[in-house]
C-alpha cells in the first residue's frame, strides 16, 4: 500500500483505489523479484513474494508443530505440556472428528498425517496474511530511515509489492488440490486396486446406455472436487482482505470528492470500525478456511475408500 | 459446580463434533456444485471466445455444470 501510495501526475483517488487494492491482494511482479534467480527447464525460479511466505510458513510450522512434538517424544511417555499438549488437542480432534468418520478405522493413521499437515499449513499461511508486518516494516523504513518510496533498490521497498496471504494465489491453493487430487487415486487404488478404484468411479449393474453418459459426468466430477478446493480457499483469503481495504480507502475517497479533510476524518469514525470488526471476522475466517480444506480432503479421499452408489 | 461446566463444556463439544462429523458429506456437495458450475461455465465461456461462438458455448458449460453439480449433489443425498 505504501509503494501503491505513489501518486501518478494528474489521477485522483477514485483511480487508484482499485489498482492499489489489487497490488496489496495479489502476488509481487516476477519481473521484480525478491530474490533473482536463473530459469530452471524454462521456468522462471526467482523468488517472489508469495514464495518467500510461503518459506517462511514452512520455517514457522516447523518451529512450531515438529520441534515441540519432537521435544516431547524424546521426554518419553510423560503427558504433553505447553504447546504439545495444545498441539495434541488439535491433532485428536481432527483425527476423530474429520478424518476417522469419512476414511474408516482402517485408514485413519494412514491418511491423517496429509490432512493434519494441510490443515497447520494453510492455518498459519492464512495467519500470517493477518499479521502486517511488511507494512510495518515499510512505514519503518519511509518515516524513521527516510527511505523514499521511488527507490526501487531498497530491499524492504521490494518486500512492499504484493500481499502476504500466500493462501491467497490460485497457484498455491491448486498446488494443494492437486496433492488432493492424486490422494483420491492413491487412496482408492491402496483400498480395492487401480482398476477397481476406476471401475468404482460409476455405479455397478447398470444398462450399457448409461454409462456412456455416467461415465465422462464422473470424470469431470474427478476435475471438479479440486477445483472447488483452489477456488474457494483463494477467493475466501483474498475477498476479506479486499473487503477490508474497500472500507478503508472510503476514508481517502471521501476525503477528495468533498475536498475536504474532514469528510474523511468523519468517514473514519464509521469504516474504521467497520474495518476492525472484519478483520475480527477475518481471525474467524483463517481457521474455518484451513478446517473446511481438511474437512472437504478428507471427504473426498473418503468417497474413493467407501464406494456408495 | 465445577462437574456442572465440565459437563456443560464436554456435552457442548461432543455436539460440536457431532455436527463437524455430519457437515462433511453437504459442504462437498454445496462446494462441487458451485464449482462444477463455475469450472465449466468459464470453459464455455473460453471456448465462446475462441471460436466467437457465444453465447452456445456458455449456455453448454452452464447446463453441464448444473448437471454434473446436481449429480455430485444427488450422490451424497441418496447415499445409502
Amino acid at each position: 500500500m505504501i509503494v501503491g501510495g505513489e501518486k501518478a501526475p494528474g489521477s485522483s483517488v477514485m483511480d487508484q483505489v482499485g489498482d492499489n487494492i489489487i497490488h496489496h491482494v495479489s502476488n509481487s511482479d516476477i519481473h521484480h523479484p525478491i530474490v533473482h534467480l536463473p530459469h530452471l527447464f524454462g521456468i522462471d525460479m526467482s523468488v517472489t513474494k508469495h514464495v518467500l511466505m510461503l518459506w517462511i510458513v514452512a520455517v514457522l510450522v516447523s518451529a512450531a508443530v515438529i520441534i515441540p512434538i519432537r521435544k516431547y517424544l524424546s521426554r518419553g511417555n510423560s503427558a504433553p505440556s505447553g504447546i504439545a499438549n495444545a498441539i495434541e488437542a488439535v491433532v485428536k480432534f481432527i483425527r476423530d472428528s474429520i478424518v476417522a468418520p469419512n476414511v474408516g478405522p482402517k485408514w485413519v493413521h494412514t491418511w491423517t498425517p496429509l490432512i493434519l499437515t494441510f490443515f497447520f499449513f494453510i492455518l498459519f499461511a492464512n495467519a500470517i496474511g493477518m499479521v502486517p508486518i511488511f507494512d510495518v516494516l515499510g512505514l519503518f523504513n519511509r518515516f524513521v530511515m527516510g527511505v523514499p518510496a521511488s527507490d526501487s533498490h531498497n530491499f524492504i521497498n521490494g518486500m512492499l509489492h504484493g500481499g502476504v496471504t500466500a493462501t491467497g494465489n490460485f497457484n498455491v491453493t491448486a498446488a494443494l488440490a492437486t496433492i488432493t487430487f492424486f490422494s483420491i487415486i492413491v487412496a482408492g487404488t491402496k483400498a480395492h486396486g487401480f482398476l477397481q478404484h476406476i471401475k468404482n468411479l460409476v455405479p455397478h449393474g447398470l444398462a450399457w446406455p448409461i454409462y456412456i453418459i455416467l461415465i465422462p459426468i464422473e470424470l469431470m466430477g474427478l476435475i471438479v472436487k479440486p477445483f472447488a478446493l483452489t477456488m474457494r480457499l483463494a477467493a475466501n483469503m483474498t475477498g476479506g482482505h479486499i473487503a477490508l481495504l474497500a472500507l478503508l480507502s472510503l476514508m481517502a475517497i471521501f476525503a477528495e470528492m468533498f475536498h475536504s479533510a474532514v469528510a474523511g476524518i468523519g468517514v473514519a469514525f464509521v469504516s474504521v470500525p467497520m474495518a476492525a470488526a472484519i478483520s475480527g471476522l477475518e481471525v474467524i475466517v483463517v481457521m474455518v478456511q484451513a478446517y473446511v480444506f481438511t474437512l472437504l480432503t478428507a471427504v473426498f479421499v473418503g468417497m474413493s475408500i467407501n464406494v456408495h452408489h | 459446580m465445577i462437574d456442572d461446566q465440565d459437563n456443560f463444556l464436554g456435552k457442548s463439544l461432543e455436539q460440536f463434533q457431532r455436527f463437524v462429523r455430519q457437515s462433511g458429506p453437504a459442504a462437498a456437495a454445496a462446494y462441487t456444485l458451485l464449482a462444477s458450475i463455475l469450472l465449466l461455465g468459464g470453459a464455455g465461456y473460453i471456448i465462446d471466445q475462441y471460436f466467437d461462438s457465444s453465447p452456445s458455448g456458455l449456455l453448454t458449460g452452464l447446463g453441464l455444470g448444473l448437471i454434473i453439480g446436481f449429480y455430485e449433489l444427488a450422490k451424497s443425498v441418496f447415499k445409502k
